[in-house]
This record gives structure tokens, C-alpha cells and sequence, in this order.
């Protein structure tokens, strides 16, 4: 190379530097620009993650409500039964009303005749007397009170018991049905188990003889009504696991600083390859229409939420065991207000 | 052509030829880009070219040989760019080895407007390694002088040869890479 003029090359060192600043301004500018496209992009983002959460959320509900659906046919004839004999004892205490009223007709006129014969000092009239007592003795024969009066008790302790039962089965089918509280608060885990069962009832007592082992367990901080949701979907699926008649087997116990339910059953098992499975969104082994492919998905994220876990074990042909580890102080701190402030915030779009 | 090459080239040129020599070609080639050049832009190829013929001329240098010379200049600067987190070969081979299929592919993942050659290994043993190199800009030259300065950054001993060159009409180069003894 020539040796440089050092003039020329003070000259071009000033162009290149101009150039440089030129080249900075594009690459601040283009900065400029990413850093809008970035923010933009970002807030669109926030908006999603919202909208995933709220659906995250609403597919919860429908989950549950998918299950109620399952269970309707069921939990109608359960309320229906207590309602027919409710109606039949109505209509049998219609009619013995009627004859109270005839007994109370006669009665009241039999005290009329008597008081009038007294006020026509005609009080020795024996004969009158054995007229009025006659005809309120037919009615006393014709009504019988000796088995009236203590049917009247049995036909109403039946009918209160009917519509005690009509309300538990509301109640329990509504404690399940609402929309989550976000709280977790101390619950009997195995009230929550009697309560799945209840809910379940109509369709466990005809596929499986259901065992209860309910150890002594202390409360456990959850969140009852998803709870309720797990058992339910646990229950039901080893209910449908069962093809002709089997035994259910609900027990709960403490171990440590947890509480495990575990239900099993004896029914058809899954298969070893599908066992990793299970627990993945929209995976089901029963047929189109019969499941969402969501119930154990939702139920694994929900014992996650509580910091526990689901284990299960099964052989084909045998049976299915499901273990759902709960501990006994709930979730850690840090994840309670995750998972209120999550609650809340839908609770309020509600 | 990414905006990184130019400013490499400028760098290149300003340091060891002068800055005058890199303003002389820049007023020569009337560019569009007015050579005020941003390493994450796009520049046209045909800007490159007409920026290298012109220093050919000036500095009487082949274009070949300073194309070539440019990528032994560019080699260190884009190896200290990579990420160790994305590749960190520990030889000349191994680097060979992931140059497609891990460099060049988390370039292009990085960089979208990133065009890089295709090279591929055609061959392979402990001594000798023969690489296909493909790319429409034909910049077979730039490779050589980069695989001439990866084996100083690896201190390997190499000899490279190029028995066939798309400049010949062929459809990829084949470059020999032989560890010497």
C-alpha cells in the first residue's frame, strides 16, 4: 500500500466519523421503533395470558358442569322417589283430613245438641242424649281414629324425612355446582368423601357395592367445592370402570403431615402404555360423548394447586387404585395468593 | 447481505489500509446506502461486490485474495459473537461437524434475514474432511479465508484446497480440509 497522506486521511476519518453518527441514528432509530413493536407485543401478550386464565377457568366450570350433566339422570331419580312418596302420604292425608273434619262436624253437633237440651232443662231426656251419642259413635266407628291418629304421625315423620333427603341431595348438588371460592379453608376431607357419594349415589349403587375405611383424620386447608370435583371425578370413573357389578373402596387416612384418599375399584384397569397418559388434557379411553377428556387433567391440576399429588396404580382386569396426597397445612404461602388473586379477579368478571 | 459483513469490511480496511482508502472506494462505488452501514440492516449483495471490486483496483489485490483475506479477518469476530450456551466446539473438527446443522441453524434462528451458504460434509476422517459448499453469492473464498483463520483460533496445522469451484461452473465448491502431519 502507499503511504497515506496524513491530510487526506484526517479528512476521511472525519467523513467516516459523520457516517458513523449517521449509522447510529438509523440503528437508535430502528431501537426506537423495536422497543414500541416490543411494548406493544407485550401488552398484547398480558392480554392473553388474561383471557387464557379466565378460560382456564370457565373450563373448570364446565368440567363440572359436564359431570352434573352425567349425573342429572341420577340425581333426578333420587329426588324423585322421596317426591313420590310425599305425594302419595299428601293425598292420604287429604282424605284423612276430610274424616277429621267429619269426626269434628259431628262432635261439634253432638256438643250443640247436649248444650241446647241442658238450656231446655231437658237434661234427665236420656233419650236424646243416647240419639246424640249414637250418630257421633257411627262417625268415631266409620273414621277410626285408633289407626288414623297414628298414621297422620307416620305419613309426616315419612314426608320430613322425604324432604329432608330431597334437600341434602339439592344442597350437595349445589355446594358442587357453584362457581369456586377462591378460599381455602380448614374442611373434614372425609364430609367432603359422604358428600361425593351422595352426589354420586344413584349412579354407584347400582355398579358397586361402595366400602367406606374413613380413618381418623384431622381438617385438612383446601378448597372444598374443587375438592368435591375431584372425589366426584374419581368416583364416577371408577363407576364407569366397573362393566357389570364390583366394589368401590373410599378410604382416608393420615400419614405424616398429609392426608391420603385413596379409591379403588374392581373394575376393567388401564392399560400399562396408557397409564403416562391419563393425566393429559382431552385423553379418555371412553367412547365420543361419554367424556370430556378433561376430568383427571382438571383433577391433577387441582391437587397440584394444593401442593399434593395423585398417584395411581392398576392392573388390567383387577382394578384401579387412585391416591390423592393432600397436605394437611394446604398450600405454601407464596401460592394461596397466586391462586386467590387468580379467583378473585374471575370472581369479579363474573 | 447482513449490515455485520459491511461493518466488518470497514473495519478491516480502515484499520490496516487507511481510512482514506475506505472513503476513496466509498465515493467510487456511489452506494445507496451512501456507506453508512448499521450491522443488524439489510444491504444489497451487489453494494459488497462493487465495494470489493473497487479496492481490488485501488489496492491492486485480486478480488479473490482480498475476498479471501476478509475471511480470515471476519473468522474471530463472528466465533466471539456465538453464544457458548448455543455451541462451543472444542476443535477444528468439531466445529466442522456442527457448522450447518448447529451454527448456521442458530443463526438463522436468531436472524431471520441471516442468508448463509449451505456446508455440508461430503466426507469424513480423522485427517480429511471434505465440505460442499453451496450459496448464490459464490463467496467460496470468504470460506476458505475463514477456515484458514479457525485453525489458528483452534491451533491446528491445515491445508485447504478447492478441486472443484461453482466459479468453474460447477454446482458447489468442495473444499479439502487436510490436517497436516
Amino acid at each position: 500500500m502507499p503511504e497515506l497522506d496524513p491530510v487526506r486521511e484526517s479528512a476521511a476519518i472525519k467523513k467516516a466519523l459523520d457516517r458513523e453518527r449517521k449509522a447510529r441514528k438509523l440503528a437508535e432509530n430502528l431501537l426506537e421503533d423495536r422497543a414500541a413493536e416490543l411494548y406493544l407485543a407485550n401488552q398484547e401478550l398480558d392480554a392473553t395470558i388474561a383471557r387464557l386464565k379466565k378460560s382456564n377457568l370457565q373450563l373448570l366450570q364446565s368440567e363440572k358442569m359436564a359431570s352434573v350433566g352425567q349425573l342429572a339422570a341420577g340425581v333426578a331419580h333420587e329426588i324423585n322417589n322421596p317426591v313420590g312418596f310425599i305425594s302419595s302420604n299428601l293425598g292420604t292425608l287429604r282424605e284423612y283430613i276430610a274424616d277429621l273434619s267429619e269426626v269434628i262436624e259431628a262432635q261439634q253437633k253432638c256438643i250443640g245438641g247436649v248444650s241446647q237440651l241442658a238450656e231446655k232443662a231437658l237434661a234427665n231426656d236420656s233419650a236424646n242424649y243416647a240419639e246424640l251419642l249414637e250418630e257421633l259413635n257411627e262417625v268415631l266407628k266409620k273414621v277410626d281414629l285408633e289407626f288414623l291418629l297414628p298414621d297422620v304421625r307416620d305419613l309426616l315423620d315419612e314426608s320430613i324425612d322425604g324432604v329432608k333427603r330431597i334437600r341434602k341431595i339439592v344442597a350437595d348438588l349445589s355446594d358442587f355446582s357453584r362457581v369456586n371460592s377462591p378460599d381455602y379453608k380448614l374442611a373434614n376431607i372425609n364430609t367432603l368423601l359422604e358428600k361425593t357419594i351422595s352426589v354420586a349415589w344413584n349412579e354407584l349403587k347400582y355398579k358397586a357395592e361402595v366400602v367406606r375405611n374413613f380413618g381418623q383424620i384431622p381438617e385438612v386447608k383446601c378448597n372444598s367445592g374443587k375438592l368435591i370435583q375431584v372425589f366426584l371425578n374419581l368416583v364416577i370413573n371408577a363407576s364407569h370402570a366397573i362393566e357389570t357389578r364390583g366394589l368401590m373402596t373410599i378410604s382416608s387416612k393420615q400419614q405424616n403431615d398429609t392426608v391420603i384418599v385413596s379409591i379403588s375399584d374392581t373394575g376393567i384397569g388401564i392399560a400399562e402404555n396408557k397409564l403416562a397418559s391419563i393425566f393429559d388434557p382431552f385423553f379418555t379411553t371412553k367412547k365420543a360423548g361419554n367424556g370430556t377428556g378433561l376430568g383427571l387433567y382438571i383433577a391433577n391440576s387441582v391437587i397440584k394447586s394444593h401442593q399434593g399429588k395423585i398417584e395411581v396404580e392398576s392392573t388390567l382386569g383387577v382394578g384401579t387404585k387412585f391416591n390423592v396426597i393432600l397436605p394437611i397445612a394446604g398450600p405454601k404461602m407464596e401460592d394461596d395468593g397466586e391462586n386467590d388473586k387468580d379467583n378473585k379477579k374471575t370472581e369479579s368478571e363474573q | 447481505m447482513k449490515g455485520v459483513i459491511f461493518t466488518h469490511l470497514q473495519e478491516m480496511v480502515e484499520t490496516q489500509m487507511g481510512f482514506s482508502v475506505w472513503d476513496d472506494v466509498i465515493e467510487a462505488c456511489e452506494l445507496g446506502s451512501e456507506g453508512i452501514f448499521v450491522s443488524t440492516f439489510l444491504y444489497p449483495d451487489e453494494e459488497l461486490f462493487a465495494i470489493v471490486g473497487a479496492l481490488s483496483e485501488k489496492a491492486a489485490i485480486p478480488a479473490e485474495d482480498l475476498v479471501e483475506a476478509f475471511g480470515f479477518y471476519l473468522f474471530p469476530k463472528l466465533h466471539e459473537s456465538i453464544p457458548v450456551s448455543v455451541f462451543a466446539p472444542g476443535s477444528m473438527w468439531e466445529m466442522l461437524d456442527g457448522l450447518d446443522s448447529i451454527i448456521h441453524m442458530e443463526v438463522r434462528k436468531l436472524d431471520k434475514h441471516a442468508e448463509t451458504p449451505r456446508i455440508t460434509v461430503k466426507s469424513s476422517t480423522d485427517n480429511e474432511k471434505v465440505l460442499e459448499y453451496r450459496s448464490d453469492k459464490k463467496l467460496c473464498r470468504l470460506a476458505i479465508g475463514m477456515l484458514k483463520s479457525a485453525a489458528e483460533v483452534f491451533h491446528e496445522k491445515l491445508s485447504i484446497s478447492m478441486p472443484v469451484c461453482m466459479h468453474d461452473g460447477h454446482d458447489c465448491c468442495e473444499l479439502v480440509v487436510t490436517r497436516d502431519a
